[in-house]
């Protein structure tokens, strides 16, 4: 089901196995250590929980948080699209934190870098945090399709939920796992979960904080653990 | 120190007739004023400021209040039935509500039967809003209150002109407030008072404490050199016995509950009138409380317990009943220790470490509350080693080593709120606020630019988002700062003050009536239906809406207990070393505490497996568990240098080879586990504890531990990038709500060089390393002669250190190859413990 493979978005060797490929309804999932995953047969590729504009939200409401998370998470997302030429890039959710009051910074910030990728078509599946900042700003050139997004053989939508009409690809509870190892080895890692009929992805922006799940026996995790996705042994959950 | 001569500044005829007044009152009493309280009141005529030292309950309260009082007999004198109570005259502050509410009735009483037409009255975090609001028109002339609420004063339009009548200024307890942000606080209130009222007078009240001149020093700041330090010297005698268990073979090494001995104790509690039965945590006082009313459940309406937790109304129930002497028993925290007012108890019990000398001899200070009497304290050990801390303090008093309380120093994060407070009253002209805020102790070698770069973290959101204008918290307008809006103003006085919690949880009866707060962690592991155990009840989760939890009774026979955050104390290092000393001397065959005879088959263990390290030897234990490799090392610092010294050593090791390492510490040693041999070569050659480039190692080991993450918590809460929300309040705003460590994270790679980051490194550094120390206690080892014990079974002091949870971890290696040996880590679910 799940081989390694070089990681795309470098010409030169990097780590062996930095990247997963896991193969699902016989689809296969490039599970990325920017926490997005890639589509191959679809040249998709889906990122959740991005909260765009989250620390210029802090700081309107006076509350003094660095400037420079939202380039950072776009020049990441620059580095893929031009290492995987997707043709479409899914938001699953959560595409901005919030309504900004200065929506000048959406022109000045995300325009540019939208021209940079005027060839992908960019779509966003509705999150709560969408309906709280209301429509997405013209700068961002997306198609905003509602709760839920049909692609054979998958459903995508923002929140996970059971469905009749696909496997399940959500995003929204920002998932990570607690690890422990003998002689007080501990760490807690973002991760995508794979279950039998739905998966949670890692939240994508670099201003979010994680929840700790508990995976099932069912459950397939792959863990980001800096710049590589690893495979957690089968049935390591509990 | 300066000798006083009396000057007669006042009215001649006025002083005689006041001072006949306080004759009157000391007389009706049965007592006579002592000779230190006449000292204040002479340097209080004489427009002096001072420091007052004294043991607690011996009179400081008169020796600070009848000076102003008694000027305000002389200045009544020609006047007759004012129309209205006088102005704002006298300022008290205290570091605790449950103190406000006994000094408040102490000084209406006197200010009653002196006849002074004063009005006196309370300003705390408990005051109802609409008390509040009136004192907002005309606040009494006496006004009791805490620094948080005080510092609300100053953030109020108009805040001079209430204080244009202020004569005194009155810090209670000062040595507890100065070795905290807290400290700071009054620091900086009092420098503006001061800037206001050059008049004012500024006492504190401090008792046992081991550097009273730092403390005058940092209360009065620049004015210090005009300071008076009055000591009220009385002779008391303090007895300290302990209660031992009979077969010491069968009692714990570690942990902390310690309810071996509760059967002794009941005994104690029923043979004495009265019992004050100090724990060192909150859940402590929860858990003995249980036990205690298990084993006698006759005793529910007779024996209570009180902390910091529980409501208002319940504390004050329980002060009451023991003002009234209507209670056999009181299981209580650090929430008695201060000066809360009531007749001294039989008897004073303390559970568990008394981990500091200056703190053992105030608890024992409640019983036997009178000049001349002898204080008494019982120690009941939960573990094996408590014994020796008490043999360790008993010493520690004989020779008078008592703890300094170290002031705070240029804690930027106090600086920033401090900032935004007087912004939202009339604002202020930065150079002159520079000016005044160096003259403070805490702040007195700020430089401009730290001070600079401050002002724009407030307004412009600093140096990392200066090109951007979002971000107004106060804006500069024709050369004065103010609030940017209603919005910040509103939500940064509900955050003024510097004491980190978890976000609290009001428990309350489904009839409204409030138990107390618990943390927001402990509720989220329970559930509808879950029985857990608080305010000295078992009750049934009902419902949790805007952050109240709705309970009822429940039959339930137990449940867990809360556990609060901030409730591990540190061995204080005088009494880290009386330790040392007192395990020298069983190294050498000496034991004539009973404490140390009682311990000897533990000691002969310890021994057996290894040895009993004596003052010039320093012990390496080395032992192979299924947790991994430990090594353990005994430097007797206590425990945050000790926690320090793991950080370095880890540090130094990890730098020779890739290492994970897992550090845990406790008064005694530190701990170093791996999940592969740790080498060891470099620690026999010595270089490992060199004293060469120690400051850049220690810096280096401090980020590499992420030892900053854990101060980074209470920095951010104080300079207002963590919003905690408040008791009974809605949760709003979680949209703009980020953890402490998230921001951490944030800060360091998009703003490494913020000043918050730095004062956390520094705040490691100074307050929990002590460089000195951590320097010191490194040559001793490079000196000591080196004990290396290759174990079979832990011993007895490498035991509590292995059982520690809270660790901290340090790695050379990539994470990806730290994760490969990891596993999913099962959580636990609550339990009862």
């Amino acid at each position: 089901m799940t081989s390694s493979a070089r990681h795309p978005s470098s010409g030169r060797a990097r780590d062996q196995g930095c990247v997963v490929e896991h193969v699902l309804r016989d689809q296969r999932l490039m599970l990325l250590p920017e926490r997005a995953l890639f589509w191959q047969e679809k040249k998709m590729l889906v990122v959740a929980d991005a909260h765009f504009g989250k620390a210029q939200l802090f700081r309107e409401r006076g509350i003094p948080v660095p400037q420079g998370t939202t380039a950072a998470d776009l020049q990441r997302l620059s580095l893929l699209l031009a290492a995987l030429a997707p043709e479409t890039l899914l938001f699953l959710g959560d595409l901005t934190h919030g309504p900004i009051d200065d929506p000048d910074i959406y022109e000045r910030l995300i325009a540019p870098w939208r021209a940079a990728h005027a060839q992908v078509a960019m779509t966003l599946v509705s999150g709560n945090h969408d309906r709280w900042s209301g429509p997405p700003s013209s700068a961002f050139g997306i198609d905003w399709v509602g709760e839920e997004r049909q692609e054979d053989p998958f459903v995508f939508t923002h929140k996970p939920q059971g469905s009749a009409a696909g496997y399940n690809l959500a995003g929204h509870l920002h998932p990570a796992v607690a690890m422990r190892g003998r002689g007080g080895l501990a760490a807690t890692l973002p991760c995508f979960c794979f279950g039998p009929d739905q998966a949670l992805l890692p939240a994508f922006g670099g201003f979010t904080g994680c929840q700790v799940i508990r995976p099932g026996a069912e459950d397939q995790v792959f863990v980001v653990a800096d710049e590589a996705v690893m495979a957690l042994p089968a049935k390591a959950g509990g | 120190m300066n000798t006083q001569t009396q000057t007669h500044a006042d009215n001649p005829h006025g002083p005689n007739e006041a001072q006949a007044a306080i004759d009157r009152w000391f007389r009706s009493r049965g007592w006579k004023p002592l000779a230190f309280q006449r000292e204040a009141w002479r340097a209080y005529r004489a427009g002096r400021s001072g420091l007052i030292h004294a043991p607690t309950g011996i009179g400081k309260t008169c020796a600070a209040a009848f000076g102003a009082m008694q000027a305000g007999l002389a200045a009544n004198a020609d006047r007759n039935q004012p129309d209205r109570p006088a102005p704002l005259t006298v300022l008290w502050v205290t570091p605790l509500r449950a103190l406000a509410a006994d000094t408040l009735v102490a000084l209406q009483q006197a200010a009653a039967e002196f006849g002074l037409p004063w009005s006196v009255a309370g300003r705390t975090g408990d005051t109802p809003a609409a008390v509040k609001k009136r004192q907002q028109q005309r606040l009494p002339t006496v006004l009791v209150t805490t620094p948080e609420s005080l510092h609300l004063l100053l953030s109020h339009a108009g805040a001079r002109e209430r204080f244009d009548r202020l004569e005194l200024v009155v810090v209670d307890e000062w040595h507890e407030l100065m070795g905290s942000k807290r400290g700071v606080l009054v620091e900086l209130a009092l420098a503006r008072l001061r800037t206001w009222r050059k008049r004012v007078r500024t006492w504190g009240l401090s008792a046992t404490l081991g550097n009273t001149e730092a403390a005058l020093r940092a209360l009065l700041g620049s004015t210090a050199d005009q300071g008076v330090l009055i000591q009220g010297r009385v002779p008391k005698t303090i007895r300290v016995t302990s209660i031992r268990p009979e077969v010491v073979e069968r009692f714990p090494w570690a942990g902390h509950l310690g309810l071996k001995l509760l059967p002794r104790v009941i005994a104690r509690i029923e043979a004495a009138g009265s019992t004050l039965v100090f724990t060192n945590t909150r859940s402590q006082t929860e858990i003995w409380y249980q036990a205690i009313l298990e084993a006698q459940p006759d005793w529910r309406a007779r024996v209570a317990l009180h902390h910091g937790s529980l409501d208002r109304r319940e504390r004050e129930r329980v002060e009451q009943g023991l003002r009234e002497g209507a209670l056999m028993a009181v299981i209580c925290t650090s929430s008695l220790d201060l000066g809360v007012d009531f007749s001294p108890v039989d008897q004073v019990i303390q559970i568990g470490s008394p981990k500091g000398v200056a703190r053992l001899m105030q608890r024992a200070g409640r019983s036997g509350h009178r000049p001349g009497l002898t204080s008494a304290i019982v120690c009941v050990p939960t573990h094996a080693f408590e014994l020796v801390e008490v043999a360790a303090a008993r010493s520690a008093i004989a020779t008078r080593g008592i703890e300094p309380r170290v002031p705070v120093t240029r804690p930027l994060d106090v600086l920033a709120q401090y900032l935004v407070t007087l912004s939202l009253g009339d604002g202020f002209r930065p150079s002159a606020l520079y000016r005044e805020l160096r003259t403070t102790h805490a702040f007195q070698d700020l430089p401009r630019t730290e001070y600079d770069w401050a002002l724009d973290f407030v307004s412009t959101g600093g140096e990392a988002l200066g090109a951007y204008s979002e971000f107004h918290k106060i804006i500069r307008r024709d050369g004065r700062y103010t609030a940017a809006n209603a919005r910040i103003a509103g939500r940064h006085r509900m955050q003024i003050g510097t004491i980190t919690a978890d976000a609290a949880i009001v428990v309350k009866y489904l009839n409204g009536r409030r138990l107390g707060s618990v943390e927001e962690r402990f509720i989220a592991r329970l559930k509808r239906g879950d029985v857990f155990v608080f305010a000295g009840r078992r009750l049934e989760y009902i419902r949790l809406r805007d952050m109240v939890l709705y309970v009822r009774r429940s039959r339930a026979p137990r449940g867990p207990i809360p556990q609060w955050l901030g409730g591990r104390m540190p061995l204080s290092s005088e009494l880290a070393a009386a330790v040392r000393d007192q395990l020298d001397r069983a190294a050498r065959g000496v034991a004539d505490a009973p404490e140390m005879q009682a311990l000897e088959p533990i000691l002969e263990l310890q021994a057996r497996r290894s040895i009993i390290p004596g003052a010039d030897e320093l012990l390496l234990e080395t032992l192979v568990s299924r947790d991994g490799h430990h090594l353990f090392l005994f430097p007797f610092a206590g425990r945050l240098v000790n926690e320090g010294l793991a950080a370095l050593l880890a540090y130094r090791l990890s730098r020779k080879r890739p290492l994970t390492l897992s550090l845990a510490a406790n008064d005694y040693g530190l701990e170093l586990l791996a999940d592969r041999e740790i080498p060891l070569d470099a620690l026999e050659d010595r270089r490992l504890f060199t004293v060469d480039r120690l400051v850049e190692d220690i810096l280096d080991s401090v980020n590499a531990a992420e030892m900053g993450r854990r101060q980074f918590r209470e920095i951010a809460r104080v300079a207002g990038l963590v919003f905690p929300g408040y008791p009974g309040r809605a949760k709003h705003g979680g949209q703009i709500q980020a953890s402490s460590s998230l921001l951490y994270n944030v800060f360091q790679r998009y703003a490494p060089d913020n000043l918050l980051l730095a004062q956390s490194t520094r705040e490691v550094l100074e307050r929990q390393l002590e460089y000195q120390r951590l320097r010191a206690s490194l040559e001793r080892m490079a000196r000591a002669r080196l004990r290396r014990v290759d174990l079979e079974q832990p011993t007895p002091l490498a035991f509590p250190i292995m059982v520690d949870r809270l660790r901290s971890r340090l790695s050379s290696e990539k994470l990806a190859e730290r994760v490969s040996r990891m596993q999913l880590r099962l959580e636990k679910k609550a339990d009862d413990k």
